[in-house]
């Protein structure tokens, strides 16, 4: 397996900001297009902000999470693990099933509406993974997980790499 | 009233906010830690640039162009949420002056910041220039 990254670990803004300084460079090797190593930063950044501020909100601090990237012809695979409180799930599986239905206008309106939305605490936490449904124009894979010791979510991200 | 000058860093924009030179910039890559935390700077100068307009009418009878100028090169999306309230902030500004105009910068080949540029102009009601960074 060809991997532009792999990380297992904590999740800390620190982390966080050394990880995305990894990713800015290596998708250099991977892409000349500057719009798709822009989004290959905006897809880890995302992903791994939506983690940090969850595990900030539930006191997860100790908690480990994993983001590979694998390549593959002419696409980019993110595969996120991390964990989720069993509240948390069915809120997210309905956030998913709902951006995952809609097509690019659709998606596109929900943005609008999101960014218009007065609070902004709120807003901001849908939003992410609707702006990566946009720039990856690919559904997001997810699969909840139950382990002896905590609930996980996966979440598999395809970015296209051929810049179209 | 004071200008706001940030320097940037790796996670924010420099902020030029300068009234007494009338150069309005935002210039970077913006994904702060706290993007709330780093906007309220913002919006409170620019509430304060609201009063000092409103007064400075009142007393001279003169009337400002302001141009607005954002080159952001990278934006998360917490970060563009606080953008856009900034946006709507200077949308505000429009009865206290002669013009508001937001110019929006591009990097070359970045189609993605053409269409968040495009999309403010359609929320935002003040004119847009959208233009490819020289």
């Amino acid at each position: 397996m060809n991997y532009l990254f792999s990380y297992s670990g904590p999740v800390s803004f620190k982390i966080k900001r050394q990880l995305l300084r990894n990713i800015k460079s290596g998708t250099e090797a991977v892409t000349k297009s500057v719009l798709v190593q822009k989004r290959i930063r905006y897809v880890f950044d995302e992903i791994i902000s939506n983690v940090y501020e969850y595990y900030k909100q539930h006191d997860f601090s100790n908690e480990t999470t994993s983001i590979d990237g694998y390549l593959k012809p002419n696409q980019l695979e993110f595969v996120l693990n991390s964990t989720l409180s069993e509240t948390d799930k069915d809120i997210l599986k309905n956030h998913l099933d709902y951006i995952n239905a809609l097509d690019e206008e659709g998606l596109k309106n929900l943005y609008k509406k999101k960014l218009e939305e007065k609070d902004s605490q709120k807003a901001t936490a849908g939003i992410g993974l609707i702006s990566i449904r946009i720039k990856t124009s690919n559904t997001i894979e997810y699969e909840f997980k139950k382990t002896a010791t905590a609930n996980t979510v996966v979440l598999k991200i395809v970015l296209n790499l051929d810049n179209e | 009233m004071n200008k706001l000058i940030l320097e940037a860093t790796d996670t924010t924009p420099k902020i030029v906010l300068d009234h007494l030179e009338n150069k309005f910039e935002i210039i970077g890559e913006a994904c702060p830690e706290d993007a709330k935390l780093f906007y309220t700077s913002l919006f409170t100068w620019i509430e304060q640039y609201k009063n000092h307009l409103y007064f400075l009418n009142d007393k001279s009878g003169t009337k400002q162009n302001l141009v607005f100028t954002f080159h952001l090169n990278y934006v998360s999306s917490s970060a563009l949420k606080y953008t856009y309230n900034f946006l709507q902030q200077i949308e505000e500004l429009k009865p206290l002056c002669d013009s508001v105009t937001i110019r929006w910068l591009y990097d070359k080949e970045d189609t993605d910041m053409e269409d968040d540029g495009k999309e403010f102009a359609t929320m935002v009601n003040v004119p847009f220039i959208i233009e490819q960074a020289s």
